[in-house]
């Protein structure tokens, strides 16, 4: 009988909250629920790159995924009257439609690595952690240098964007 | 030999012939609980300090009639809400309402994690290597509490004041955050006792090298964006009591109402010691000649200073309207934190430690 | 709509010098002398004409209360809170049954003492008047008396019996 690590414990607990919670996600009537239960979901995901030793990455999720993005849907949401107010049901019949190609592909990913390093770890976990976070900036600074700044170039258009679309138009007041 | 709890811990356990691997999770439970009643004690005598320098401020003499000189004030009035009845809103929501006053608190407990309470490994609970970061990712968690709170109360003044707190909190944020990046670039550490021991030193034999003297700028708007991140009073529109009644605290009562203040008193406490760890050297003596005085006590006395500068400027000003909050925020404080992070990337270049 | 503009210079030089004034301002108070009376342990010194409770205070040449009977106060009182039933007596006076005072619907007005032709009725010093029931707040003449306590103080007694005699 192989016996169970603390840390194959520890990742079979996290992966049932993270998978349970997504499931509430997107069954639950009530979307402020719904809300509630995508921030824990989001929480796990950071304990399992906490699991991986990755803390730089566990914070930032923590930090962008909890403390901004959710927050963020949040204020959306109480912006919009009516759908705070009352239960809501799905009106698209085919909505499966959407999600169910991207689980595949990420699933076909997800097993092609999985299938080319013949089931072997591809994080060392047994070790103790070693601070990433230099790591981590050298490598978005040299190597990733390209992606690094794309990203914050697109960033950068979608919030000029935002603040024109935001902006009161003056040109055309009738007054 | 230094008397630390893990050696206490273990002693006891040989004595006891408990088996070894049981001291680190020990260890960890004793500690989390020490820390606790830590914030549970100071956050009592911080709301007794609030009280007893508004009352001088305003010339009155503030609690002095429970215990000597009225120290017993604040346990009376804890005691006092955890017997009080727990009223749930008949057309609340259960569950949210009943987890926001804990999704508050947690985080606020959480950050003691990290925070350099002296020298050495002893006076942390632990020290991690991206403190900085941690701490900003975990203060940003108790937004949703309070979003959580204002919604769950179904209630127009909780969910005015969850809605202006949301936007209070992301805005400020954004500040607090970028006020706590110089530090970590003159440091080179994100750990919070590296950060501490970068600042050892003097200059001239005189001057502390603490990171205060080239951080004055990030100083000011780490203490203006804090103060609105511990919503004390020139920012409390959140809580607004002429406005809002008591924003999204109006519905609770009893213990999660206590719950709420105590982690509000404990981010009142947090955010000044972290202040006092980046930019006034934490645990350091302001000399060498005095550090015969132990470290915690610098610690704490410069965290006590701050903690009372918050207190003084929260009886002094008048609230800020939302509109001017938030352009304050925007437009000033966050263009002048960005400047500061570029003042600074000058001064690691041109004067490399 | 033209508004004047304010150099932004100024108007931050403004803001941060009045908000440090403000801050020395507070920082000074904190050392000033509390104005905070402890009142169950310190009273504040009653200042002359201050008007309490109305009493009956006893004359101390008659050895009772001045009160005539003459039902001046019943009328002249707004929230009529004060009863006197009287009888006459053989020679020719008033003698009273009863004074009662109402305390509880007492606004302290002073319409009593003003209206009483023999200054039978003052208004003292005692407002600490609270009672566990309405009942309490019924005051008879005995209590108003003993409220009142003797009067006038004994410098003025010897000018007093001369004044009511030119009545």
């Amino acid at each position: 009988m192989p016996t169970i690590t603390l840390q194959q414990f520890m990742f079979g607990a996290i992966a049932l909250v993270i998978l349970g919670s997504a499931i509430l996600v997107a069954t639950l009537r009530n979307i402020f629920h719904c809300l509630l239960f995508l921030a824990l979901s989001f929480l796990g995901v950071a304990g399992v790159y906490l699991l991986l030793s990755a803390d730089f990455l566990a914070a930032v999720q923590v930090l962008v995924y909890i403390g901004a993005i959710t927050v963020l849907m949040m204020f959306a949401l109480m912006m919009t009257h009516r759908v705070m107010t009352t239960d809501i049901s799905q009106s698209l019949t085919q909505w499966w439609l959407a999600p169910l190609p991207i689980a595949l592909g990420i699933f076909a990913v997800l097993f092609r690595v999985y299938v080319r390093h013949g089931g072997q770890a591809l994080v060392d976990t047994k070790h103790h952690a070693v601070p990433t976070t230099g790591i981590i900036g050298q490598a978005l600074l040299t190597r990733y240098m390209l992606p690094f700044e794309l990203a914050s170039i697109l960033l950068l258009v979608a919030m000029v964007g935002a603040i024109i679309l935001a902006k009161e138009d003056k040109s055309d007041d009738p007054a | 030999m230094q008397i630390t709890l893990t050696g206490i811990i273990r002693l006891v356990f040989e004595r006891l012939h408990i088996p070894a691997n049981w001291v680190a999770p020990t260890v960890m439970l004793v500690a989390s609980v020490i820390v606790l009643f830590f914030i549970l004690f100071v956050v009592l005598y911080l709301i007794y300090g609030l009280r007893k320098i508004m009352g001088w401020i305003q010339a009155r003499i503030g609690p002095n009639r429970v215990g000597p000189y009225g120290l017993a004030q604040t346990i009376a009035d804890a005691l006092k809400l955890l017997a009080k009845e727990d009223i749930m809103p008949a057309m609340a929501d259960k569950w949210p309402f009943i987890i926001a006053p804990i999704i508050v608190f947690v985080p606020a407990y959480m950050v003691y994690l990290v925070i350099p309470f002296g020298k050495g490994g002893s006076w942390v609970a632990q020290d991690l290597s991206i403190g900085v970061l941690y701490i900003s990712a975990i203060l940003s968690i108790p937004i949703i509490g309070i979003i959580t709170a204002g919604w769950a109360s179904n209630n127009k003044w909780s969910l005015l004041g969850s809605f202006r707190a949301a936007a209070q909190l992301v805005s400020y944020e954004v500040p607090l955050a970028l006020a706590m990046i110089p530090p970590v670039m003159l440091a080179g550490s994100m750990s919070l006792q590296g950060i501490v021991h970068a600042q050892q030193g003097v200059w001239f034999g005189i001057f502390p090298k603490w990171f205060l003297a080239t951080q004055i700028l990030g100083f000011a708007i780490y203490m203006m964006a804090a103060l609105a991140e511990s919503n004390l009073i020139p920012f409390d529109i959140m809580e607004a009591e002429s406005e809002l009644v008591a924003g999204f605290n109006t519905e609770y009562s009893g213990m999660k109402f206590a719950l709420f203040f105590l982690a509000e008193f404990a981010g009142m406490f947090t955010v000044s010691a972290i202040a006092a760890t980046l930019f006034l050297g934490g645990w350091l003596p302001i000399h060498p000649a005095l550090s015969f005085i132990p470290p915690v006590f610098w610690f704490l006395g410069k965290t006590l200073v701050l903690i009372f500068v918050l207190m003084w400027i929260r009886s002094t000003l008048p609230r800020v309207r939302v509109d001017q909050l938030m352009s304050f925020g925007w437009k000033v404080l966050i263009p002048l934190a960005l400047l500061n992070i570029v003042w600074t990337g000058a001064v690691v270049l041109f004067f490399p430690r | 709509m033209s508004k004047k503009r304010i150099s932004y210079i100024y108007e931050w030089r403004y803001t941060v010098y009045s908000i440090v004034k403000g801050l020395i301002v507070t920082f000074v108070n904190l050392f000033r002398k509390k104005v905070t009376l402890q009142y169950p342990e310190v009273k504040w010194d009653l200042p002359e004409g201050y008007r309490g409770m109305p009493t009956l205070p006893v004359d101390e040449t008659k050895g009772a209360d001045r009160c005539i009977a003459c039902q001046a106060c019943v009328r002249a009182c707004p929230t009529q809170l004060i009863t006197v039933d009287s009888h006459m007596g053989e020679d020719k006076k008033r003698v009273i049954d009863s004074f009662t005072m109402n305390i509880g619907l007492c606004m302290f007005c002073g319409m009593c003492e003003e209206v009483c032709p023999v200054d039978a009725i003052r208004m003292s010093d005692h407002y600490e008047l609270a009672s566990f029931t309405r009942d309490e707040l019924l005051c008879d003449r005995a209590k108003l008396n003993q409220m009142g306590g003797v009067w006038p103080p004994a410098p003025e007694r010897a000018a007093e019996p001369a004044e009511s005699g030119t009545d």
